[in-house]
């Protein structure tokens, strides 16, 4: 981690400010296994109804299903609807 | 979200199918041009997914970039509706044509309804009505109604209100016919009777021939104020002795008047000065029975009155359940043993006592309304020293005259 990203990191933790904005992490909501959220993400990189892969920032979050959908994609959001299994950061 | 795919469908979309392996790209490339991408789905190597109509032209360019084979499957949304109907113009001129249609055969009247006609005949109202303008065919909002209710109450003289209500299509021609009057015939001659005897103290005639006058005494019954009228001339009379015309000079009214009259109401009450009276003693045999049908079945005491003076109070509770009555009942009985007790009343307090019986006798025939102009007190003479006996008086003015109608041969 580079002294940028700590003294962020640190930033944040002092002031209780969100992480998500200071470090540029993408905020993830689940409701059940049925529908996911993602906030601040960098991209599609692959999907299927079994799989898809969406870039962050410093890494890759693979979901792992069935029958996933990707409901709605924005510059900065996606709403996947569908069984969601299996959730992973590959960094 | 219904409302959101409203939303979606109003403005139109396009479901898109994308062959090709690097869709992703497409996809990425598209966000970051603001194309909104919505139901991306995977089937094998083909995407589906739905994208709106300004959408889909940019997205075009993009697809010849990333080499992907784009496909529309399917339109849907107001904006390709209208197109299509411009497409098909006999439809549409169809479509509208009907509407006007409706409007135009709406605006008219089809049914013209009468009601209300009980004497007056219905057709000759719907006639009229036919010929000021209501009428099937006649156009609705051309029509004064007011001005057609108004002529058909002239115009018919035994209607007094006609009212017209429009209700799609159909026109309700109320009227309300007039009520006649009684016609003056045989029916309506009466005279005037006493209801109750009494002492005439006022009479005043407003038709008819008063056959009383003050001062007479009358029976209930007795004709007070005649609905008669004979023509009193003494000299014409004897000159001409035929019947016929005798009749003729006879006529008949229904008579009117008050008749006031003093009447009197009498009670009397008698009392001993040896009274005899029954008081409780306080002892008393009780007993009970269930009491199922017609037989019964004592639980205590044996229903026997043992006193020789006796008071009998009985409850009875019947079983029920809901609304079902049960055959049986539950009956207590209590005798209560009365003494005889004779008091010595002075002549006092006797003849009060008989005067207040005599009283309250007397009041109870008492009409209402009746103005009481005197009251007195009689005492009686008995043989009997121990008994006395008084009448109660009392005397009032009221209205006597009832109306009788009169029955006339011929």
């Amino acid at each position: 981690m580079s002294f940028k990203k700590k003294f962020r990191s640190s930033l944040a933790d002092v002031f209780e400010l969100p992480k998500e904005i200071l470090l540029d992490l993408p905020r993830v909501t689940l409701v059940g296994n049925v529908q996911m959220y993602i906030q601040n993400h960098k991209g599609v990189v692959e999907y299927t109804d079994k799989v898809i892969r969406i870039s962050i920032s410093g890494g890759e979050l693979v979901i792992q299903g069935e029958g996933l959908t990707i409901k709605n994609i924005y510059s900065e959001e996606i709403f996947v609807d569908g069984l969601i299994y299996h959730l992973e950061y590959a960094v | 979200m219904p409302i959101m795919n409203l939303w979606y469908y109003m403005n139109g979309y396009i479901t898109i199918s994308i062959r090709g392996s690097r869709s992703e790209r497409l996809i990425n490339l598209a966000i970051n041009r603001g194309i909104i991408l919505r139901d991306i789905r995977r089937f094998g190597s083909i995407a589906y997914m739905k994208v709106d109509i300004d959408g889909f032209k940019k997205l075009r360019p993009l697809a010849r970039r990333t080499r992907c084979k784009v496909k529309i499957e399917k339109k849907a949304g107001i904006p390709f509706f209208i197109y299509r109907l411009t497409v098909r113009r006999g439809f549409v001129a169809g479509a509208v044509f009907f509407v006007i249609l409706l409007y135009l055969l709406s605006s008219f009247i089809w049914f013209v309804d009468i009601v209300g006609t009980e004497e007056v005949d219905p057709h000759l109202v719907s006639e009229l009505s036919r010929e000021l303008g209501l009428k099937p065919g006649a156009f609705k909002n051309t029509l004064d109604l007011e001005k057609i209710s108004n002529e058909v109450v002239i115009r018919v003289p035994d209607i007094s209100w006609a009212g017209i209500e429009i209700t799609g299509t159909r026109a309700r021609l109320e009227i309300v016919e007039k009520v006649k009057g009684e016609e003056p015939g045989e029916v309506g001659y009466s005279h005037i009777i006493a209801s109750k005897d009494g002492l005439i103290t006022d009479i005043m005639v407003i038709s008819g021939m008063a056959e009383v006058s003050v001062g007479d005494t009358v029976t209930a019954g007795e004709v007070l104020i005649s609905g008669i009228l004979r023509a009193d001339f003494p000299e014409v009379e004897e000159e001409d002795d035929d019947s016929e015309e005798n009749r003729i000079r006879e006529s008949y009214v229904r008579s009117r008047g008050t008749v006031e009259a003093r009447v009197w109401y009498e009670g009397s009450g008698v009392s001993t000065l040896l009274e005899k009276k029954y008081e409780p003693t306080g002892k008393y045999s009780s007993s009970s029975y269930i009491k199922v049908g017609d037989k019964q079945f004592y639980t205590r005491g044996d229903g026997q009155n043992p006193f020789t003076y006796s008071r009998l109070n009985q409850s009875r509770r019947i079983i029920r359940w809901r609304n079902f009555k049960l055959p049986v009942e539950i009956v207590h009985l209590q005798y209560n043993e009365l003494n005889l007790v004779e008091k010595e009343l002075t002549h006092q307090e006797a003849l009060d006592k008989a005067v207040l019986q005599a009283q309250e006798e007397a009041r109870k025939q008492l009409p209402s309304q009746a103005e009481v102009v005197e009251e007195n007190v009689e005492i009686l003479d008995t043989e009997d020293e121990q008994v006395i006996e008084v009448r109660y008086v009392i005397e009032t003015i009221e209205q006597i005259g009832k109306e009788k109608p009169m029955v006339l041969d011929s």
